[in-house]
């Protein structure tokens, strides 16, 4: 009987731990058997993104696609108190079938070969197949047999079966041949008590948490913020609790595969990572050759914001080997990081958070902190100024929680049309004679034909703009209010406030930003702030989003580029599917006049960007799926994520959880933080760096690749210590390391601009002022970009004629349960806020939708299928859709994973940053009829 | 001298009653026998946890610590066989003993109606942790599951089954579910979640016989209706354990017990599900709760009388929740009013969870007070409603 026993759990435990050789056994026992090595690929490797076969105890007992959890942790210790070491079979967790069967495997030889008495065996097997392998072998055998119904399949069910039941399997073979028959029992190995573990994730969130890992034999219990650990207080979030069930999940990515279906299909196969590496060293020396350095692009990427990340070391690597084209921008902040240096003279002109306890007046405009964290926890400064006794004005299409939960008042806005509220803003202010004239004529150029640069004609000044002196429209409440939706008065009202509450802070999100109107958007916002003479005051504002002063993070710099070239990189689809019409005048191109080459390779490496995070996705897939264009996508993440699906090389790569890392802070923090890794890297999942560098010495440029720093950690101490040299208050590396964190004592002037301000120091800019007249951008000669801020007209916003065929504006919004597209599979976070259509009240009974009907948004670009969520809290004429869910294609095309980027556009960019506008779209909503299949 | 208690049987009412004792009485001797092998557990969790992670050591309700400081002696695996109540002394499988007061807490077991070819393998009831564990053992890949019994335990299993992935067919015998606690619309909703889920549901039905060779193959309905599965569980009640008990102890159907849970013989006492108060026993842990209790504190010398009973059923899963209490049109001679209350009628546009919010709920009123109610779905109005069934109060 124990004989039969052993055999069972040996056959099984071979199954899982290789085809071959368990055919092998099989053909010994003369039993027939065989599988498709693909069949048994896509089932156990999860090669084919369709197929999901979670192996492991701790889904199988918690019904979470979750991995060393609590489940992993006590079959550990039933593993230890009989003397068992799992060997991760595969680099599987410890709790896989496989290694289950092994230790099954042990026990019952141990009983066989004498180590063990016979009952204590059979007793320690009853309760360990009752306690885990069960149901582990129950999850799986459902879930194989949901997707094949191959005899081989039905073959292994079947010992499954026989395992559980004790019905053994007639297997005709010695088990004195078996290799673990002789392995004897072992006394009980000692176990690890639970221990916690200062960690910091490296997703893209704009605060960075110093959290505390419950950790237990490489098992993550429990995460809590870290409330008393220095002398920052940390909160953290839901998303942060819940960082084990985003990232430690059965969901990964085990091991390197190549694509086998046709881009996008989502099919593959499992190669050696050896292969993998030559295959990438084989494509870069290719095109690099074939169509020269101008052909190769590393893709922006944020799911790695750390100090070694793996899209620096591939650049650095193709910055030995000829160079790369190269970007500019990011889909966050495109037009505020571009314009400011014309205005400010500088990025980062914005103010400490701390500041604005000082504010009579918040105006959070496009702003939702309640839900984004944009440096660490400007919310709780904001909540303080409320409570000194500081009005808070939303201004928002959405009554965001920061609505809800912060505001005296909501004013609801159409999207696209922040210029034309500044405008009427600075005309009721300077009709009724509110402004800081002093202010402007000291600080400021361009306000007024008399404060203008030499040799612009007259009438070009913003006072021009907004009294109508070239086009005879005067910009009042009552021309703003059709265009803005909102009421005359109340337009007035929140100017007169605003220019009489002293200090007042005017705070724009990055949302009106990624409009098409974004620049002039964010010149708006500066030229208000100067009028209100809010600019080096504490409790006043530049008028700037986030981007303030402070403090290095470590960050890995790059290699120069031996290639000149540079694209704005929402142009990056275009750069793919028509190069020739990249130019430096309309698209931004910068180094060279001329793209030599289409992009041909991709390295996306931790980057949601190529299909779900970049505008209009149906088109970025023809592009991809058109052949000749794009030789190769080269792709590394945690998981099958919809650009995952259509790399031609997709590597297995580690989260935070697996590494030591720096994260970076988004905002330059007054802190620094220090992850350490947890648990082992999972599978076959390398960090970036690792296989690059073989990349590297395949294509013999290690020595220069290395540059002295030989593996992961010596980079990341260099990385550190380069920081030190100017942050010199940094500790060394081994202290800072074991403290975790280090709280800078030595801080920025809070305020920003101060020195210019009080002391009179000129701007960085040509005229030493402010430049709300830029004569820089005058001189370009663009309507499109016009030398003051000020209105101009929006394609596909509140104005365009295209309004008829799609009468409402769409709009993404960040969303607390995501990281962009990141934990979109977390189901913990899912309920936060499920993804859904919002939709007014109104729009939706002129359309018979009612609360949770399926629905449409569409537009020419595509369908987005979802839930509506009827709700006042949206305003009439606006739809909104969460931003980074994930893309999902049904049979008939439309996107039923909730991804904005279905809708949005990506043939138009913002005239001057070529910036992506992903909130300017139009679009429409309907029902949703399921329609009969018929066939 | 002290006294010696003995107390047959670890349940609910058995620990209760040991409780109680030892709040009077802090040298007597209890002695505990238990027929099972493992610590005290909660019952009702056998279905209302997980079968995936269903392990019984999380739903112990003491350790061996408790049992040694409170003193009391617990004997696993040692079920008392027989009981004199001449001599005072029990019988147990190991051998005897005497006592001052017995507490008799042996609860129920379940009961599978005469069925043709009742005893086949692959039958199940559910009572006690192994009947979960062989259940999981028989499942594979592909299973159909049969629930003989659609009450709350039958019901319970089936949501169960289904999640660990079988597919299953409830079988009720009366014209709708549940027929003692709730109504026939009540019912209907059920069904229509339980279809949601994927199930079958058969109400009225008939059940012939269970056939199959030796392991049950398939069900049999008189009107020919036969329903092919690989086993087959039976929730159709449960009968008092009492076969251990003289003739000097009165059990009508169950054991017969007074307002102090004095049974017929002197010096012994009964609670629980194997106790019948009045000719009614609900078989309902709170029964056993508060019965333990006063057999407890009476045989420590008090004077105790029961309680009323709380006998709402609650059902609470992920898939589906339930509640019922009091009379849900059951009395012929009573008028009644309905009255209806959903999430539809307020839909709150802050809910996290939409799904997790929704409800339905029905009231009885009779006379301007509510006689009784169900709530299916989000059951946080549940306690409102029990207290205002309870304490009979008047309706707005
Ligand atoms: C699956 C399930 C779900 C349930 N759900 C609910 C619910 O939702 N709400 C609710 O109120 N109730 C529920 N119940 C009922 C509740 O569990 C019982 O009412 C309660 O457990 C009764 O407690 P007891 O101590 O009387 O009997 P039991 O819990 O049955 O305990 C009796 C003990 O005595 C032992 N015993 C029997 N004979 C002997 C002997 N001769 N010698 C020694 N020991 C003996 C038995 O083995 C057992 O351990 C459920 C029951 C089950 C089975
Ligand atoms: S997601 Fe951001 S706010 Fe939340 S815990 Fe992580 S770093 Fe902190």
């Amino acid at each position: 009987m124990m004989k039969n026993r052993y055999l069972n759990y040996h056959g099984l435990r071979l199954f899982f731990q290789s085809l071959d050789d368990f055919s092998a056994f099989c053909r010994k026992a003369n039993v027939n058997f065989s599988m498709g090595s693909s069949l048994y690929s896509d089932l156990f490797y999860g090669t084919d993104s369709e197929i999901y076969v979670p192996l492991w105890a701790s889904v199988a007992k918690t019904g979470e696609d979750v991995l060393l959890n609590h489940i992993t942790l006590n079959v550990i210790r039933f593993y230890k108190s009989y003397g068992y070491e799992p060997v991760h079979m595969d680099g599987n967790p410890a709790d896989f079938a496989g290694e289950q069967l092994r230790f099954a495997e042990y026990i019952s030889a141990c009983a066989l070969n004498g180590s063990m008495d016979l009952p204590e065996a059979e007793k320690v097997l009853c309760e360990f197949e009752n306690e885990f392998l069960a149901d582990t072998l129950h999850m799986i055998q459902r879930a194989i047999c949901r997707y094949s119904d191959d005899t081989s399949v039905l073959f292994i069910s079947k010992l499954m079966d026989s395992v559980i039941s004790g019905n053994y399997f007639p297997w005709d073979a010695d088990p004195m041949e078996c290799d673990s028959y002789n392995t004897r029992k072992h006394s009980a190995i000692p176990q690890e008590e639970p221990h916690t573990v200062s960690i910091a994730s490296n997703s893209d969130c704009g605060s960075k948490c110093k959290l505390l890992a419950t950790v237990c034999e490489g098992c993550l219990l429990e995460i809590n913020p870290d409330t008393d650990g220095c002398a920052i207080r940390f909160t953290g979030c839901p998303r942060g609790r819940a960082y084990g069930h985003t990232f430690l999940t059965s969901k990964r990515l085990r091991y390197p595969m190549e694509r086998t279906g046709e881009r996008g299909e989502g099919k593959f196969r499992r190669i050696s990572w050896e292969d993998a590496v030559r295959k990438v060293a084989d494509i870069t020396s290719e095109s690099g050759r074939k169509y020269g350095p101008g052909s190769r692009f590393v893709i922006n990427a944020a799911g790695v914001s750390a100090a070694i990340r793996g899209d620096r070391f591939m650049k650095n690597l193709l910055a030995l080997d000829g160079g790369y084209l190269d970007y500019y921008n990011y889909y966050s902040a495109a037009c505020a990081l571009y314009i400011n240096p014309y205005i400010y003279g500088k990025v980062l002109a914005g103010n400490h958070e701390s500041t604005y306890t000082d504010s009579q007046l918040i105006i959070l405009w496009g702003f939702n902190p309640a839900s984004c964290h944009f440096g660490l926890n400007p919310k709780e400064y904001f909540m303080r100024a409320k409570g000194n006794g500081a009005q808070i004005i939303v201004i928002d299409p959405r009554m965001s929680d920061s609505a809800i939960t912060m505001a005296d008042k909501w004013i609801p806005i159409r999207p696209s049309s922040d210029t034309a509220l500044i405008d009427a803003m600075a005309y009721v202010i300077w009709d009724e004679g509110l402004e800081d004239r002093e202010f402007m004529d000291r600080f400021c150029i361009g306000f007024d034909e008399d404060h203008m640069p030499e040799g612009v004609p007259y009438g070009e000044s913003y006072h021009s703009h907004v009294f109508g002196i070239k086009d005879g429209i005067k910009k009042t409440p009552e021309w703003a209010q059709p265009i803005t939706g909102i009421p005359a008065e109340t337009i007035r009202e929140l100017a007169r406030l605003y220019a009489t509450a002293k200090p007042a802070a005017l705070l724009p999100g990055f949302a009106p930003q990624r409009t098409m109107v974004g620049e002039q958007a964010c010149r708006g916002f500066i030229a208000l702030a100067c009028m209100t003479g809010n600019v080096g005051v504490s409790g006043g504002s530049t008028g700037v989003p986030g981007l303030k002063e402070g403090h290095d993070c470590p960050g890995m710099s790059l290699y120069p580029n031996p290639y000149p070239g540079k694209i704005p990189v929402f142009q990056w689809t275009r750069a793919i599917d028509a190069p020739e019409t990249i130019d430096p005048v309309h698209r931004g191109l910068k180094g060279v006049d001329r793209l030599e080459s289409g992009i041909k390779v991709i390295y996306s490496l931790a980057s949601g960007i190529i299909i779900n995070q970049h505008s209009n996705i149906n088109d970025t897939r023809r592009i991809l799926q058109t052949p000749g264009k794009l030789d190769a996508l080269i792709l590394s993440d945690l998981f099958m994520t919809p650009s995952a699906k259509f790399a031609d090389l997709l590597l297995p790569a580690v989260s935070f959880f697996e590494m030591d890392n720096i994260p970076g802070t988004w905002t330059a923090e007054d802190y620094l933080l220090y992850n350490h890794q947890i648990t082992e890297p999972l599978f076959g999942c390398r960090f970036e760096y690792d296989w690059i560098r073989e990349v590297a010495d395949i294509m013999g440029l290690k020595e220069s690749f290395d540059a002295g720093h030989d593996g992961r950690d010596a980079w990341l101490r260099y990385v550190y210590d380069q920081c030190r040299l100017s942050e010199t208050e940094l500790p060394d590396y081994d202290t800072f390391r074991e403290n975790s964190c280090h709280v800078f004592k030595n801080n920025y002037p809070r305020v920003n601009f101060l020195e210019n301000i009080r002391d009179g120091v000129p701007f960085d800019t040509p005229s030493g002022k402010i430049e709300i007249f830029s004569k820089t951008l005058y001189d370009m000669g663009r309507k499109d970009i016009p030398g003051a801020p000020g209105h101009i007209y929006c394609p596909e916003g509140p104005e365009d004629p295209l309004q008829k065929k799609y009468p409402l504006q769409l709009i993404a919004y960040h969303t607390k349960r995501r990281c962009h597209s990141q934990h979109n599979e977390n189901p913990l976070l899912e309920e936060l806020d499920p993804s859904r259509i919002w939709i007014s009240t109104e729009d939706a009974r002129e359309r018979g939708i009612n609360d949770g009907d399926i629905a449409e948004v569409f537009n020419d670009r595509g369908i987005i299928r979802l839930p509506a969520k009827v709700t006042d809290r949206i305003y009439r004429g606006v739809v909104a859709v969460s931003e980074g869910g994930w893309y999902k294609e049904a049979s008939d095309g439309a996107d039923i994973g909730g991804c904005i980027n279905t809708l949005t556009m990506s043939d138009k960019a913002t005239p001057l940053a070529n910036g992506n506008p992903q909130h300017t779209n139009l679009a429409d909503v309907r029902k949703y009829e399921v329609k009969n299949e018929s066939n | 001298m002290s006294k010696r208690y003995i107390i047959v049987g670890s349940g609910i009412a058995g620990l209760s009653a040991a409780r109680a004792i030892r709040e009077d009485d802090s040298n007597g001797q209890i002695i505990m026998f238990s027929a099972e092998d493992n610590l005290p557990y909660s019952r009702p969790m056998l279905t209302k946890a997980p079968f995936i992670s269903f392990n019984p050591d999380d739903w112990t309700l003491y350790d061996e610590d408790w049992f040694m400081e409170n003193k009391i002696e617990l004997r696993l695996g040692e079920p008392v066989t027989k009981v004199d109540t001449e001599s005072k002394v029990v019988t147990t499988s190991e051998g005897s003993c005497s006592y001052d007061k017995l507490i008799i807490a042996s609860g129920a077991e379940s009961f599978v109606p005469p069925f043709n070819g009742r005893d086949k393998k692959g039958i199940f009831t559910i009572r006690r942790t192994e009947d979960i564990i062989s259940i999981k053992k028989a499942y594979h890949s592909h299973t159909r599951a049969v629930v003989i019994g659609g009450g709350v335990i039958g019901l319970e299993a089936a949501v169960e089954l289904a999640r660990y992935g079988a597919s299953v067919t409830v079988l009720e015998s009366m014209p709708y579910l549940m027929t003692r606690q709730i109504d026939n619309e009540i019912s209907d909703i059920i069904c229509v979640k339980l279809g949601e889920l994927g199930m079958e549901v058969h109400t009225g039905v008939q059940i012939s016989s269970l056939d199959g060779d030796t392991w049950v193959e398939s069900v049999s309905l008189a009107d020919g209706r036969i329903f092919p599965c690989d086993f087959v569980v039976v929730a159709c009640g449960v009968r008092a354990v009492t076969s251990m008990l003289p003739d000097t102890i009165d059990v009508p159907r169950a054991i017969a017990i007074d307002d102090h849970c004095r049974t017929s013989a002197e010096d012994v006492y009964a609670a629980g599900d194997c106790a019948q108060y009045n000719g009614v026993n609900y078989a309902l842990w709170s029964q056993g709760l508060m019965q333990g209790y006063t057999a407890g504190k009476n045989a420590a010398g008090g004077d105790v009388t029961v309680g009323k009973t709380d006998t709402s059923l609650v059902m609470n899963s992920l898939e589906m929740s339930l509640f019922a209490l009091g009379d849900l049109g059951k009395n012929p001679d009573a008028e009644y009013t309905i009255r209806y209350r959903s999430s539809k009628d307020s839909p709150d546009a802050f809910l996290v969870n939409p799904p997790q919010g929704e409800f339905f709920e029905k009231r009885y009123i009779s006379h301007g007070k509510v006689v009784g109610a169900a709530i299916v779905g989000n059951l946080s109005g549940m306690q409102e409603l029990k207290d205002k069934i309870n304490n009979e109060e008047e309706t707005e």
